[in-house]
């Protein structure tokens, strides 16, 4: 029985012994494959991103062809007297473009960042936009800003940008429009 | 000569607009890329930076270390180092923001001393105080995987002493500490301090659990027992460290001759958690051991047949379940259950596998950091396979609209639409022409703008003057004309006078109804003009856009072809290592069933050896 016992005991040591020198090889060569599977699924991504452009583009030329297209950004300057909760848009009383913001996104506008809003196709001659700011002023009152403004659309992409920026002497915030 | 200026002046004046219309637009364009960037959209953001770059060479330098950010962003840090380290030799000016990320992904590469280099870098005033602790615990832990203690300590003691940062360069050093062999006051006074100032967050506790674990793991090598003990006691009861705690504490006892006392949290670790993890199944094999040291082999032959049985059963488990695990969808039930669907290297993960028989036993593969980096970049071509699904889907759709839309456009017929417009306004033109030439004449003309009795009364008056004329030509003496002829007159006076009366009021309702009109026809001008401008430009909503479409569908297939065939790569070497892991996992329960068979012979053989001993005992006796 003892005789039985030792045999076990050593076969068990010989093959804890053995399995650390076989992992070591298969442990290298795992680790081989798994960086040249990496490389190769980073070299996917940076492809998927090239991909990823030309869409847009595409997308961008279908959905609204340069002649009709209008592109609608929202930006914010200081943002002291006014921190929007959402923005109405209509374009001739159409086309009506609703956004909410999250803290995230204010966070991103009073860094500088400037939102595009959205694509609009428009066809050529004046067109009449219509903006509503909500969102509080620096009291925490429940305040709107509102803008009305022509819009002429020529053959070429037009850009429209809607900022609210802060009039310091009046210690109120403004909806204002350009265009290009 | 004069001329000459004004013209020059005009043409400079449309340059320099022209020029500030560019410029704003490419404003609008930065501003867009920052919002993407900032609210996480990091593959918009790439669209919207190539694109941006694409207009004008002298943003190209902004745009570089934007990019290599961005790329950072999307876990691409080999194409991200090959930009940085041509801004180094261009020695273009990048912000703190970036050389932090890029340290950021090389230290969690383990590459210390290009992370090192990359930290000197880092304008510290430019950076947020948290993304400064995190820079300094980056250098910190850089310097003392490089054997740098001495500096590392420099660094620790610049930095404040409760933040979670600093307890992390503690846990560092503690554990270079121990692997150099340095033990003794400092290195107790190290333990105290850094368990001691951690945060009163999840994170502080649970880091405080681990450097209490690592510190009594390595007192119990020492030999310490006493020390170690004090260190398993202070770990939480419910934190991640408790299983190894229990098993510690249970050893540290036995180490100590109190075995009662090592069962105690032997039996609460086999209670309270999954008998596949590892400590577990140490401790069942503990128990019997303990139970041997404490003379009571009948309870330890026990537990070891039990023991036995219930290794036999786990093994028989491991075994189905490494035979199914090509069919089992352990991994893409990981992958979908991830609330974050994002790809990339900032896409926040959660690496416990969601609870069911199989990820019980596998959720130990996910403590090995390459498996979790193969996992991600399968998760990765996982979600990039499927956007790339939806990309071909959507093409396709396209190529239905654009055709579409050709087919509308040429049926449209939209010529003789416009042409005959075109008549009908030149037709109501010359009309209002008209109409201004007769409100011109009036004036002079002493019967204009008569009413409709007015009209036919002067109708009636020039009718009169023939028959007065033929009444003359036929004189008789009994009828005289001449009465005639004075009426007339006096009816005709009569008429001037009202027609003349009321013609200043009629000339202005005229004059007003004109300038309606011609507001009404330079409307109706304005929108021939922007329809015949529509219809011009309709084609391009059609023209050349299958081709593009055709091009871009090709790419997808292509990128699609190449996405499914590494996904399958990286499924295999997964599948490969997760089977791996399970006949280790069967190989150590082979090991454990070994060692209690052999336990369970080794007693059974004492005990005959002593029934043996002792019948020739009662023999001798006897005799």
């Amino acid at each position: 029985m003892r005789a039985t016992y030792l045999i076990l005991l050593s076969l068990i040591s010989a093959i804890s012994f053995a399995q650390p020198v076989q992992d070591t090889g298969s442990e290298q060569k795992a680790a081989v494959q798994a960086s040249q599977l990496s490389t190769k699924a980073a070299s996917i991504k940076q492809s998927v991103l090239d991909l990823n452009r030309d869409l847009y583009q595409l997308e961008e030329e279908l959905l609204s062809p340069a002649t009709t297209r209008a592109a609608v950004y929202f930006s914010l300057a200081y943002g002291q007297y006014f921190e929007p909760y959402s923005i109405n848009i209509t374009v001739d009383d159409k086309q009506p473009i609703q956004y909410l913001y999250t803290e995230r996104q204010i966070s991103a506008l009073r860094d500088g960042a400037v939102q595009p809003l959205s694509n609009l196709n428009l066809g050529p001659g004046l067109h009449t936009i219509k903006a509503i700011a909500k969102g509080v002023d620096g009291n925490g009152i429940k305040r709107e800003l509102i803008l009305e403004e022509r819009l002429e659309k020529l053959d070429q992409p037009l850009y429209i940008e809607l900022k609210i920026q802060d009039n310091k002497k009046l210690k109120t915030a403004e909806l204002l429009i350009s265009q290009w | 000569m004069k001329l000459f200026f004004i013209g020059i002046l005009l043409l400079t004046a449309g340059f320099s607009s022209v020029h500030a219309n560019e410029q704003e637009i490419l404003r609008l364009q930065k501003g867009e890329y920052y919002y993407h960037y900032l609210t996480g959209d990091f593959p918009s953001a790439m669209n919207q930076l190539k694109l941006w770059r694409a207009t004008d060479e002298a943003v190209a330098d902004e745009a570089d270390v934007m990019e290599a950010t961005m790329l950072l962003s999307l876990g691409l840090q080999d194409q991200a180092q090959l930009i940085f380290a041509e801004i180094q030799q261009k020695g273009q000016k990048v912000s703190a923001l970036s050389w932090f990320f890029l340290t950021r992904r090389l230290f969690e590469l383990e590459q210390y001393e290009p992370a090192l280099s990359s930290l000197q870098n880092i304008e510290s005033s430019k950076l947020t105080p948290e993304l400064l602790l995190e820079a300094q615990f980056m250098k910190a832990a850089s310097l003392i995987e490089l054997g740098e203690l001495k500096k590392a300590l420099t660094t620790l003691s610049t930095m404040p002493r409760d933040s979670i940062w600093t307890g992390l360069v503690r846990h560092n050093l503690i554990l270079a500490m121990f692997n150099s062999n340095s033990s003794g006051h400092s290195l107790t006074v190290l333990i105290e301090d850094a368990t001691y100032y951690l945060p009163d967050t999840e994170e502080g506790r649970d880091l405080g659990d681990r450097i209490h674990l690592v510190a009594a793991i390595n007192y119990l090598i020492m030999g310490k027992h006493r020390s170690a003990e004090k260190h398993l006691k202070r770990i939480r009861l419910n934190g991640p460290y408790t299983p190894i705690a229990l098993l510690q504490y249970g050893w540290t006892k036995v180490e100590q001759g109190q075995y009662e006392e090592a069962l105690q949290p032997w039996r609460e670790l086999q209670t309270e958690y999954n008998h596949f993890n590892p400590e577990v199944m140490e401790s069942m094999l503990g128990v019997p051991h303990v139970l041997e040291l404490m003379y009571a082999s009948t309870q330890a032959l026990n537990v070891y047949e039990t023991t036995e049985t219930r290794l036999g059963v786990m093994k028989e488990q491991l075994m189905a379940m490494n035979n199914g695990l090509a069919d089992n969808p352990w991994l893409e039930d990981w992958i979908y259950n991830q609330e974050d669907q994002g790809w990339g290297w900032q896409a926040n993960i959660e690496t416990t596998l969601p609870l069911n028989e199989t990820t019980e036993v596998l959720q130990h593969l996910v403590s090995n950091k390459t498996i979790v980096n193969q996992m991600t970049d399968y998760r990765d071509l996982l979600l990039l396979s499927n956007y790339l699904d939806e990309k071909e889907n959507s093409l396709k759709l396209w190529l239905t609209l654009v055709d579409k839309r050709e087919l509308a456009d040429k049926s449209r017929n939209t010529l003789p639409v416009l042409e005959k417009a075109g008549l009908k306004l030149r037709k109501v033109k010359d009309e209002l022409i008209q109409m201004q030439a007769t409100l011109d004449s009036s004036e002079k003309d002493f019967f204009a703008l008569p009413n409709d009795e007015q009209a036919a009364s002067v109708d009636v008056l020039r009718r009169s003057v023939k028959i007065i004329e033929d009444l003359a030509l036929v004189n008789k003496a009994s009828r005289d004309v001449k009465m005639y002829q004075h009426r007339w007159e006096r009816v005709k006076g009569v008429l001037l006078w009202q027609m003349n009366e009321e013609k200043p009021s009629k000339q202005w309702g005229l004059k007003q109804q004109l300038v309606g009109m011609d507001k009404h026809l330079k409307i109706a001008d304005r929108q021939l003009l922007e329809t015949q401008l529509a219809n011009q430009w309709s084609p391009s909503s059609w023209v050349g856009m299958k081709d593009k479409i055709l091009a871009v569908l090709s790419k997808v297939k292509r990128l699609k072809a190449s996405t499914e065939q590494a996904k399958l790569e990286t499924k295999t070497v997964l599948l490969a290592e997760s089977k791996q892991y399970l006949t280790d996992q069967v190989a150590r329960i082979n090991d454990y069933l070994a060692q209690s068979r052999l336990s369970i012979a080794r007693l059974y053989d004492e005990a005959l050896q002593r029934q043996v001993a002792f019948s020739e005992l009662n023999d001798e006796e006897q005799k």
